[in-house]
């Protein structure tokens, strides 16, 4: 009787927790409109005057709604040291934007589908040598609704960056302006931080390697990764940049070691990092306060047992 | 007995001649590395909500906010960029003819005028704006940095608010704008 009353109840508790996994577990929507590109960036390295070069990427569908899409091309530069882009300023070295033309500038992806998309980049005959950066748009402003006004229209633009370069009178030339790490630290991440500067007419690239290594074990705790070594420099500009170990821990000792690479010039730094939360700093306050009141209350009080048994 | 002898015999002997059938089998079985190569390419994903309609009391000047969702995904581990601006030259929003400004400072309600902000709660915006609300540049101007983030990103979340308010003397009507959000990889 007592075991099949058990049993009853155990199955009970069983369906009613697989209902309730049935029932809570979650279910992630796909969006309506989403739009991937690929590749990210694209290198046209002879870009011959007075040529034609060629190139494709795709364009992917991974909402739930079919989009129409138009294709444009931007100037590419940065805006200051933080490299944040802009696609509006024009000088010697974004004229490429200009020569890019597409042979199918509007196309519908479906849902879970893609298209690959040509360009033509047509090269006049007088242009400088040196380096040619551009951004192509994937644009849609279809936001999957069926009617219905919106007050604020959204067009979704996603780019891919094009380093182009026309072959020719160039120089790469560059300085690392500075290379340092901060030795206090009151929580992660560990970090390292460099300034570099291109004064070439070609992008160049900067290369980076951090390392963080335990100070009492001697073991490595953080190496940046591969494909994290390198930041593309635009030609006249200077980019500070930052390399981190945000999976730091709270409270460590660490050796911190960068190197920069740019050219033939490198720069290494490195330092003793102490990782000390502020409640760990005032908790050692507090113990050293502590010691320091004992010892001087233990003093005191052996002087006055001193002069109590002279007495 | 000599029976049983020889189906034994018999038997081991099947079971050699299969043991020696699979010799050759083992001894000519050559390991061979085969090595695969797989090319990722760089990509990046956008995402972005556009906002509802939002009503507003025009009679009694009102103040009201909407956000849009944004939503970026890269492999690029230097990361993304992700900028805002108006999707033509007009950044007021309009009516037939008539207009509530684009203005940078906070919409106050009895003031025509609407402008945006990051909300500062995700990581990676820009200094200056998830603290102040900013005009919406011109598709010709520079467009305003929403967030610049480094390292790779997986559904990266970014919301922008919008704040409209409407004067006392605000035109009846639908009013409406564009915007255009891009992202592209570091």
């Amino acid at each position: 009787m007592v075991k099949s009353r058990f049993r009853l109840i155990l199955t009970g508790l069983i369906a009613v927790f697989s209902g309730l996994a049935v029932i809570s577990s979650p279910v992630s929507a796909k969006s309506e409109i989403q739009i991937l590109l690929s590749p990210a960036t694209q290198k046209l390295v002879n870009l011959k005057p007075g040529e034609t070069s060629r190139g494709k990427f795709k364009v992917f569908n991974t909402g739930t709604k079919k989009f129409r899409y138009k294709l444009s091309s931007a100037p590419f530069q940065v805006i200051n040291k933080k490299y944040e882009h802009s696609y509006t300023i024009e000088n010697q070295y974004t004229q490429i934007h200009k020569w890019i033309s597409f042979p199918e500038p509007t196309g519908v992806v479906l849902p879970d589908q893609n298209v690959e998309v040509p360009y033509v980049v047509n090269v006049p005959n007088d242009v400088p040598a040196g380096g040619q950066y551009a951004v192509i748009f994937v644009s849609t402003d279809d936001d999957g609704s069926e009617g219905g006004q919106k007050t604020i229209t959204t067009t979704k633009s996603v780019g891919m960056k094009i380093y182009g370069r026309v072959p020719g009178n160039t120089r790469e030339e560059g300085e690392i302006l500075g290379n340092s790490i901060d030795t206090f630290l009151f929580k992660p991440p560990v970090f390292a931080t460099s300034t570099v500067k291109s004064t070439s007419n070609v992008d160049i690239a900067a290369r980076y390697d951090f390392e963080v290594i335990n100070f009492f074990t001697g073991r490595l705790a953080y190496r940046n990764d591969e494909d994290s070594k390198e930041q593309i420099l635009l030609p006249n500009t200077e980019y500070t940049g930052q390399i981190n170990w945000k999976d730091a821990p709270q409270l460590g000792v660490f050796r911190v070691r960068q190197t920069v690479k740019l050219l033939d010039k490198v720069s290494t730094v490195e330092k003793i990092v102490f990782v000390l939360p502020l409640w760990f700093i005032f908790l050692v306050l507090l113990t050293l306060f502590l010691s320091v009141f004992w010892v001087i209350s233990r003093i005191k009080a052996r002087r006055a047992r001193s002069q109590a048994s002279k007495y | 007995m000599s029976k049983t002898i020889t189906k034994v015999i018999a038997g081991l002997g099947v079971v050699a001649g299969f043991g020696a059938a699979m010799l050759p089998l083992s001894s000519y079985a050559v390991d061979k590395d085969v090595t695969l190569t797989v090319n990722v390419g760089s990509s990046i994903v956008l995402d972005a909500t556009a906002p509802a309609s939002a009503s507003l009391n025009i009679n009694a000047a009102d103040l009201t906010t909407m956000f849009s969702d944004i939503t970026v995904s890269t492999n690029s581990t230097n990361g993304y960029n992700v900028k805002i601006a108006s999707a033509s030259e007009e950044v007021d929003l309009k009516s037939n003819g008539n207009s509530i400004p684009a203005k940078d400072g906070e919409p106050t309600a009895g003031v025509s005028s609407w402008a945006l902000k990051a909300d500062q709660a995700y990581d990676g915006i820009t200094s200056d704006f998830n603290t102040t609300w900013k005009k919406l540049p011109k598709a010709s101007e520079t467009a305003l940095t929403l967030k610049n983030k480094t390292g790779v990103a997986n559904k990266d979340k970014t919301k922008v608010l919008f704040g409209v308010a409407t004067s006392h003397d605000q035109a009846i009507g639908t009013y409406t704008g564009s915007v255009r959000i891009t992202a592209v990889a570091n």
